[in-house]
């Protein structure tokens, strides 16, 4: 008979198990929490990408602008500095924020989607470094700290109670970072600012004028082609980098919004995802509209 | 840096320089010609 009952001891065993499991699951994620930082993940991934490949190919577009500047006899050129604000470490720096954009995003990411130590210090490892790499954007030690230990904690029996407490803790302790690092972004494609898009135009501006005087000097007949290859490049990179720009922009006011949205989603499970998904459809956008404007 | 119109001074630059542009085909003498190209030259610079 003892066979068929439990004693009293497996009793309070089961009952612990079914207690912990129902508090294991409702302190977790829910569907809806964990879709909010996937789709906010994916669509930083995919902005980081963009924006750090319209940073890169911005500075080609302004060495091929004064290469045809040189050809117009514009001696404003300076032959050793061909690719003019648009450095190298200049554009590293921004590349580097935007890198530590795409590994907070890859942090959630798997943060959410697996319980393995092994990656997901990896995965926090990398952010913390390529954060610190970050020029005007800081991250306190304390905060670093946070983010470690709220990844340690992740594992053991109360795995989706842990990964709760964690997602919330780096999206916080991310915070003020990840704004930073978005204001960085809109202040170079802000058109009316003084910083990459005002570089941008007035490279933009010296072709045309390299191209002005070529029309009208002693020898226009000969260089009439190289002047319309000027004037149609010039036109062509002010349209594409003020309708990316506007993208950019878009996109990173979107991401702010979102960002702020995250970092109440995991606190409550009464979020509305409205902020989230509206970033998710600008950066479906901003993806279609690149492809188009860059492809080759 | 912001000017009196609130447009900021790198932007000022860039107007003056697109004035310039605006200038060069209705230069009426080589003097015009190269007073444009001096003024040119100090706003890129």
């Amino acid at each position: 008979m003892s066979a068929c009952y439990p004693s009293r001891g497996d009793c309070v065993r089961f009952i612990f198990i079914a207690c912990f499991s129902v508090l294991q699951v409702g302190c977790g994620l829910t569907l809806q929490q964990r879709a909010a930082v996937e789709r906010f993940s994916a669509a930083t991934i995919d902005f980081a990408t963009l924006t750090s490949s319209e940073l890169v190919r911005s500075r080609t577009d302004v060495l091929e602008m004064n290469t045809l500047r040189v050809q117009l006899n514009d001696d404003t050129v300076k032959l050793d500095r061909m690719d003019a604000h648009f450095t190298v470490e200049q554009v590293k720096v921004r590349v580097d924020a935007m890198h530590a954009l795409q590994e907070y995003a890859e942090l959630l990411h798997t943060l959410v989607t697996t319980s393995q130590q092994a990656q997901l210090q990896n995965a926090a490892d990398s952010f913390v470094t390529s954060l610190h790499k970050v020029q005007g954007v800081s991250l306190s030690d304390d905060k670093a700290g946070a983010i470690g230990l709220a990844i340690q904690q992740v594992g053991g029996l109360v795995v989706e109670y842990m990964r709760a407490k964690a997602a919330r803790e780096v999206v916080t302790a991310s915070h003020d970072s990840i704004l930073q690092l978005v204001d960085l972004v809109r202040r170079d494609f802000d058109p009316k600012a003084d910083y990459w898009s005002l570089g941008y135009d007035l490279v933009i501006t010296a072709l045309v004028g390299a191209a002005e005087f070529a029309a009208v000097g002693p020898d226009a007949a000969i260089r009439a082609p190289l002047v319309g290859e000027a004037k149609v490049m010039a036109a062509q990179n002010r349209a594409r980098f003020s309708t990316v720009a506007v993208q950019v922009d878009g996109s990173a006011a979107a991401l702010r919004e979102a960002q702020i949205n995250l970092r109440y989603a995991p606190q409550s499970s009464d979020v509305t995802l409205e902020d989230i998904n509206s970033y998710v459809v600008q950066l479906q956008d901003f993806v279609e509209i690149y492809s188009i404007l860059r492809a080759k | 840096m912001a000017v009196d119109n609130g447009t900021t001074l790198g932007r000022e630059l860039l107007h003056a320089l697109e004035a310039v542009n605006g200038l060069i085909p209705k230069a009426a003498s080589p003097q015009d010609l190269n007073n444009l190209r001096t003024t040119r030259a100090r706003l890129i610079e």
